[in-house]
């Protein structure tokens, strides 16, 4: 079973092309100032624009942002944040795939979508000294800002 | 002498992470349902398990320590996050009148009032995903589900609603609302589930 599951996850993975061109997830509330950095580039999001793999997400100042990923994993960012996608991949009929984000900065809000609930393992959510390994939850990180 | 400058770049690494502000604070919550969750929390060589809600794993520059905080507390400290979370998707069940592809009453009622409901989500998404009972392969019941699903959206889309962000998907015999054995006809199985969020 789990040989099986792997293979799949391999296919998702050797099919690139097809996961470049698919979006991770959609913004789903803005207040403030927030940012998107996509391939060198920084730009001011609004709700309905949908976020990819690799983006790094900012909120400047006293802002938040609201995403929802396209397997229902559920993502806030508080004020001073800094969120990097590092990884996204899913497979809407096996509902496998993989999640990977790290907080770099600020206040993280995350609750696990269907990918975490066949595979938790799938879920990896690090911060600059630690990683979180999940099993099918909704939890808050904090990580202080060392510039101040 | 290689050995002395590889030392010298690790005491210089230890000073760095001594020198970290306040520590990193991983906050366990409760599951909407009441289910029971954990985190595992890793850092350098400690690992600490979170496994009630509202406890709290502070990272540190030498060690984890766990203490505990409360929903006042949590609604207090992390309000922003708290407010800008989206809202879970909602999932609603379409049935169809037997071996047809026409919807039942009460399906057709229900469609018009999950498209209504949609209007007042912030950038709306319907996710359209058809299943079949256990009978014929997994290839045939892909596509099957997969049919059934765009049925839907043909349904919608001949109403004059236009959907911004609409997917369809086929989950094939995957998840059964009746689990059943292999080749076992189950005509509740043949459905239609409707995501909104």
């Amino acid at each position: 079973m789990i040989r099986q599951s792997f293979a799949i996850l391999c296919c998702i993975f050797a099919l690139p092309a097809a996961a470049a061109t698919a979006d991770a997830g959609t913004i789903k509330s803005v207040r403030g100032q927030v940012t998107v950095e996509r391939a060198g580039k920084s730009v001011a999001v609004q709700v309905g624009d949908p976020v990819f793999e690799g983006d790094r997400v900012r909120v400047r100042g006293d802002g938040s942002v609201g995403i929802s990923l396209r397997d229902e994993t559920l993502i806030s960012l508080g004020p001073n944040s800094n969120l990097v996608i590092d990884a996204y991949a899913y497979n809407p009929t096996t509902r496998e795939g993989a999640v990977e984000t790290s907080i770099l900065k600020g206040t993280l809000r995350y609750v696990t979508g269907l990918i975490g609930r066949l595979n938790p393992a799938a879920i990896k959510v690090k911060t600059p000294t630690a990683t979180v390994g999940i099993r099918g939850t909704d939890f808050i990180v904090e990580v202080p800002d060392e510039e101040k | 002498m290689r050995r002395n400058s590889l030392y010298a770049v690790l005491l210089a690494a230890a000073l760095l992470a001594g020198c970290a502000g306040p520590p990193e604070r991983i906050v366990l919550l409760p599951e909407e349902n009441g289910a029971t969750s954990a985190l595992v929390v890793r850092a350098r060589d400690k690992e600490v398990v979170l496994d009630q809600p509202y406890t709290v794993a502070r990272v540190g520059d030498k060690r984890i320590e766990t203490e505990t905080t409360d929903a006042a507390a949590v609604a207090t400290r992390y309000r922003d996050v708290m407010q800008a979370l989206p809202l879970r998707a909602r999932s609603y069940t379409l049935n169809f009148e037997f071996g047809k592809t026409q919807l039942t009453r009460e399906s057709r009622t229900l469609l018009d009032r999950i498209l209504s409901e949609m209007q007042e989500l912030p950038a709306p998404e319907m996710i359209i995903i058809g299943h079949t009972d256990a009978i014929g392969s997994d290839e045939i019941n892909d596509k099957l589900s997969l049919d059934r699903a765009n049925s839907v959206l043909k349904l919608i889309q001949a109403k004059g609603i236009v959907l911004r962000d609409v997917s369809v998907v086929g989950r094939g015999e995957r998840e059964p609302l009746v689990p059943t054995r292999p080749g076992v006809p189950e005509p509740r199985n043949r459905r239609v589930e409707i995501r909104v969020k």
